[in-house]
């Protein structure tokens, strides 16, 4: 009976991988989206030995046969968010910024800050900088009131009307132990120690946004690897079932 | 139930949005004052792989595999660059070069406001839109010879009346918002304020940041044609990709169901 789990267990671990190219393809256009990738592994393996013992000529008959090694099952061991920077798109319009370098956004949700590299943001009513979900957009010294939508901004994250500097963007790095998780709305949450503010490489471009780092090609490759890694599956699922018919069936009958 | 199908939905639907918004920018390239919308997109919730009953190795490193959920619109993002200026020949043809909008009022009294400076005069001289909404001045046209109404870079107002003299009708008012991408676009140019914009403020073209106001000049449609052609084909594009998920993810379903045929 065996076989016929690893078989589901194949087939599951396809429709996760699907899963996963489902959300990167629908994230094709997303400004600062990151794309997923499956880890699988097989939960260790065990060798398997001929019934009744070893009967291999010169072989001691205390010591079964070994036959070969079996995985117990396979499954997700982890998905992979794949960091690797997107295209900039022009877009023309001062208020998207594109970031170069490893570095986030530092924006404030009323329960914690969380770090995103789409910078497609908005002035709201009371002039702060802000995302499309509304939440402030920090500067070096908290979130940037900016009262204009008349802004340039440096590559160093400067904020200027005209002559006049208005603010700075914060930048920041995560730290290797920040573990970034997705939190949706193209948001990263980090454990709230794993960020810091130097690192210096990064920039931010105005007038451009970060395309999503999906790759067309790459994604319906794999989505043919799924497609035919299931066929393989149920294959082998539909060739254990008839040996099991047989086995059921035919093993007991004389005729 | 296989749980991609969800996923690529939600992708056609969103570049089925993003088509329709870029099918709308290039009807309006030749609209006067159009502004260009996109339609900006978002990550969906992410959820345990568990949760989703698919097998999720308990050996270290245990990191909690996630999934997507898919994609959403987030957000319709307005380009409000400055059009480019075309002459014209009318003498109440008026371009706002920078920030500012004209104050309209709307037949029901209700107030509007527009770059959309193709003005023409009614029976009681006042400038009126296209659309039959009037421009809110201090002033009327009434009495005065149409042809010879100058207005200046300042929003100054001169014409000659039917005795021939020269007067000094008042200024075009221009008005801003904190938050002009929060403006309602509600058809035919208007622009309604909303809680987002914020109030309107009132001003005078030329003074603190306002633009400056051009006759003879209209502002065409910032609908920039290279941009959007690249919209359309990357859309277009996504949206088959996605397509050709929904029939994957259906041929697994099919085959999965092969297996006791």
């Amino acid at each position: 009976m065996r076989g016929l789990y690893l078989a589901e267990g194949a087939m599951l671990v396809q429709q996760a991988r699907l899963s996963l190219i489902g959300n990167n393809l629908a994230n094709l256009n997303t400004v600062g989206y990151k794309r997923d990738d499956v880890a699988q592994t097989s939960f260790g393996e065990w060798m398997l030995y001929q019934r009744g013992g070893g009967a291999t000529p010169g072989v001691s008959r205390t010591l079964p046969a070994a036959l070969g090694s079996a995985a117990h099952n396979v499954a997700v061991q982890e998905t992979v968010t794949n960091f690797a920077p997107g295209p900039l798109q022009y877009t023309g319009r001062n208020l998207d910024l594109a970031l170069s370098g490893d570095c986030y956004f530092q924006v404030q949700k009323e329960d914690g800050f969380l770090y995103t590299r789409n910078g497609r943001f908005f002035i709201d009513d009371a002039g702060f900088l802000v995302t499309a979900e509304g939440y402030p957009v920090w500067g070096v010294d908290g979130p940037l009131l900016l009262g204009t939508e008349q802004v340039e901004i440096d590559p160093d994250g400067t904020v200027y009307t005209g002559d006049i500097v208005q603010g700075r963007l914060r930048l920041v790095y995560f730290t290797p132990e920040a573990e970034p998780l997705k939190a949706g709305d193209n948001y990263f949450r980090v454990r709230e120690a794993a960020v810091s503010a130097d690192g210096g490489e990064g920039r931010v471009w105005a007038s451009f946004v970060e395309g999503s780092n999906t790759d067309l090609v790459r994604e319906m490759t794999s989505m043919i690897q799924v497609r035919r890694s299931y066929e393989a599956a149920q294959k082998v699922m539909i060739t254990y079932d008839s040996l099991l018919q047989k086995a059921a069936n035919d093993l007991g009958s004389l005729y | 139930m296989i749980r991609a199908y969800g996923n690529f939905l939600s992708g056609i639907n969103a570049f089925q949005r993003s088509l329709e918004q870029t099918a709308d920018n290039l009807a309006n390239v030749n609209t006067v004052a159009y502004k260009r919308s996109e339609v900006s997109f978002s990550d969906l919730l992410y959820c345990r792989l568990q949760e989703k009953r698919l097998p999720v190795a308990p050996l270290p490193p245990a990191s909690d595999p996630q999934a997507g959920l898919g994609v959403r619109p987030a957000a319709v993002v307005p380009f409000l660059e400055q059009g480019p200026l075309a002459e014209s020949t009318r003498p109440l043809d008026l371009a706002i070069e920078g920030d500012g909008f004209f104050r309209i009022i709307q037949s029901d009294g209700a107030e509007a406001f527009t770059r959309q400076g193709n003005f023409s005069v009614d029976s009681d001289g006042r400038l009126i839109t296209a659309a039959g909404d009037y421009l809110d001045t201090p002033f009327t046209l009434l009495g005065m010879r149409l042809e010879t109404v100058a207005i200046g870079p300042d929003g100054a107002v001169l014409a000659v009346n039917e005795a021939g003299e020269i007067e000094s009708l008042g200024v075009v008012p221009l008005y801003r918002f904190v938050n002009t991408a929060g403006l309602f676009k509600d058809g035919g140019g208007r622009h309604l304020a909303t809680e987002a914009s914020g109030a309107p403020v009132a001003g005078v073209p030329q003074e603190n940041g306002f633009g400056t106001l051009r006759q003879y000049y209209l502002e065409g449609s910032n609908v920039n044609l290279g941009l959007d052609m690249i919209q359309l084909m990357t859309a277009q594009r996504a949206l088959q990709a996605n397509a050709r998920g929904l029939v994957t993810a259906d041929e697994l379903q099919a085959l999965t169901l092969q297996v006791r045929a």
